[in-house]
């Protein structure tokens, strides 16, 4: 693959070596452009290239208008989600050696309204991540008094109060699901989503399952009323794809069947017991 | 809280009648899609007389329905579901002709477990 | 002030486009098949109330070929059910059931034991019991 002079010509390239790939990224600049086309950028190949550091080249030595998002270069922060020849996938853990030869496609992640090039808009997802409130709520309502021999009162307490302990089988409970770095692929990977964008979604709905497992936390009936709705728990069909794209392994999947499990008590229960104990 | 919507109920009966159908499905086709008309059975189930007294035990009639009628309700939601994925409506019509459908197939089935 | 972000235009056509959808698509229609079956089976259950002449009438048109094929397909798709509801089964389940960790290869094994466990019983009770 031949790479064209003014592309390659540049003192800070790695890399002179002879070999080259391409990318063909989607560009969209509100105000320049009407809709969203590909550019293909030529670029050198270097085995042991992030799709980001073949971002951060093409934005150094080819064209700086081209917008992404990134941070922490270790699938830590979850910015540079983005679709790879269509799967989505954080681009500082996908590499050009397992595209090579082939030209790449990149595109901004899907189901999402682009706000400039590989930019996505978030917005709607924060909205829904907030409705789940993903904190701790009353943490210590069930914490011992502190005090040796005192009962332990449900009355609030000051964290002087004591510990909250945990021990591991209750923290196994929610662990994994902890682990949510909000990159928002599994909202790529999921085609209820797509057909439905007022779905709650993935992460959201993993987050509040994360929390609501927690044995702290006494915040599951604030939670309720966003799972509980038809577009909460009740829009996924269980396509399964968002655990597979997950670069965290949180299985997103088994977070909303379990909350489903969880709705369905809720729903029983609010015709068995009493008006007034609903 | 007050639910808006029936959607755990549907469900529900979604999961149980997956269940029921995963365990008890194939080997039902296996029986009387293939085995029963092939001839392969014992003489007996090609005996009007004993087939027909086999089906009027309680316990075979309350297994035909909660199998027949959980299956049916598992595959409504799941044609309901298709619907939307396919882009068709999922209005009230759609949901009459999945759920309602099913319903009313295992209703006739009761009545006739009932009158058998 | 903030530009209204872009939205793609999308594909009614999205199922065909990964394999993971395909698969997807493929479990669903399951339901098509089973549900056809079953309203057959209650046909059936009425021919056989209806006396000897319906339900040889009956068991006469199960022999058709059209109707073979149809119950072959039903029973690949009702493996298709099984399988594919066996595999995610254990990702409805608590993490812990009766304070033990539950151990998804195990949940799906244990599946297919009650499986073969229900279709031998019923093979058996036909084949002994008549």
């Amino acid at each position: 693959m031949t790479i064209p002079a003014t592309d390659n010509t540049s003192e800070t390239a790695p890399s002179k070596s002879e070999a080259g790939i391409t990318l063909e990224i989607l560009r969209y600049i509100p105000g320049t452009h009407s809709e969203p086309t590909f550019q293909r950028f030529e670029i050198p190949y270097v085995e042991d290239w992030s799709m980001l550091d073949a971002l951060g080249y093409i934005k150094d030595e080819l064209d700086s208008s081209l917008s992404y998002r990134w941070s922490c270069r270790m699938a830590v922060c979850g910015s540079c989600g983005m679709m790879f020849d269509g799967v989505p996938k954080l681009a500082c853990e996908t590499f050009l050696r397992d595209y090579y030869p082939r030209p790449i496609r990149v595109e901004p992640l899907e189901n999402f309204g682009i706000e400039r090039d590989l930019v996505i808009d978030q917005e709607p997802f924060l909205e829904k991540l907030e409705s789940v409130k993903p904190y701790i709520i009353d943490a210590m309502a069930n914490a011992p008094s502190g005090k040796p021999g005192a009962p332990a009162g449900h009355e609030r307490e000051t964290i002087q109060a004591g510990e909250n302990r945990q021990t591991p089988k209750e923290l196994a409970l929610f662990d994994q699901y902890s682990m949510c770095i909000n990159c928002l692929l599994c909202y790529s990977a999921c085609p209820q989503f797509g057909l439905n964008p007022a779905f709650l979604g993935p992460a959201a709905i993993s987050l509040a399952h994360r929390y609501n497992q927690d044995n702290r936390d006494q915040g599951n009936a604030d939670r309720a009323p966003a799972l509980n709705e038809e577009d909460g728990v009740w829009s996924c069909t269980f396509v399964g794809y968002c655990s597979e794209v997950c670069p965290k392994s949180v299985d997103p999947a088994s977070a909303i069947q379990q909350e489903k499990v969880r709705g369905a008590t809720d729903w029983a229960l609010s015709w068995l017991l009493p008006k007034g104990a609903r | 809280m007050r639910w808006k919507h029936h959607e755990p109920f549907f469900w529900s009966l979604f999961g149980a009648g997956g269940v029921i159908s995963a365990f008890c499905v194939p080997v039902m086709v296996l029986l009387t899609g293939f085995l029963l008309p092939l001839h392969l059975l014992p003489e007996a189930a090609y005996n009007y007389e004993s087939l027909h007294a086999l089906a009027q035990n309680l316990w075979v009639k309350g297994a035909i329905l909660v199998i027949v009628a959980l299956s049916l309700w598992h595959c409504a939601h799941r044609i309901f579901h298709g619907l939307h994925d396919v882009g068709v409506s999922t209005g009230p019509l759609a949901r009459t002709l999945t759920y309602g459908l099913a319903g009313l197939s295992s209703l006739a089935l009761l009545i006739l477990l009932l009158t058998l | 002030m903030r530009q209204s972000p872009y939205h793609r235009p999308r594909d009614p056509f999205w199922y065909m486009r990964r394999s993971v959808y395909r698969r997807y698509m493929v479990r669903e229609a399951t339901s098509v098949f089973i549900g056809l079956w079953m309203l057959n089976l209650i046909l059936g259950i009425l021919q056989l109330s209806r006396g000897e002449a319906a339900w040889t009438a009956w068991l006469t048109w199960q022999q058709h070929p059209l109707m073979l094929t149809f119950s072959g397909l039903t029973l690949i798709m009702a493996m298709v059910h099984t399988t594919t509801w066996f595999a995610i089964a254990p990702k409805a389940m608590p993490k812990f059931i009766a304070g033990k960790a539950v151990v998804h290869q195990q949940v799906v094994i244990g599946h297919w034991l009650v499986f073969g466990l229900v279709s031998l019983f019923l093979l058996v009770a036909v084949y002994w019991g008549a």
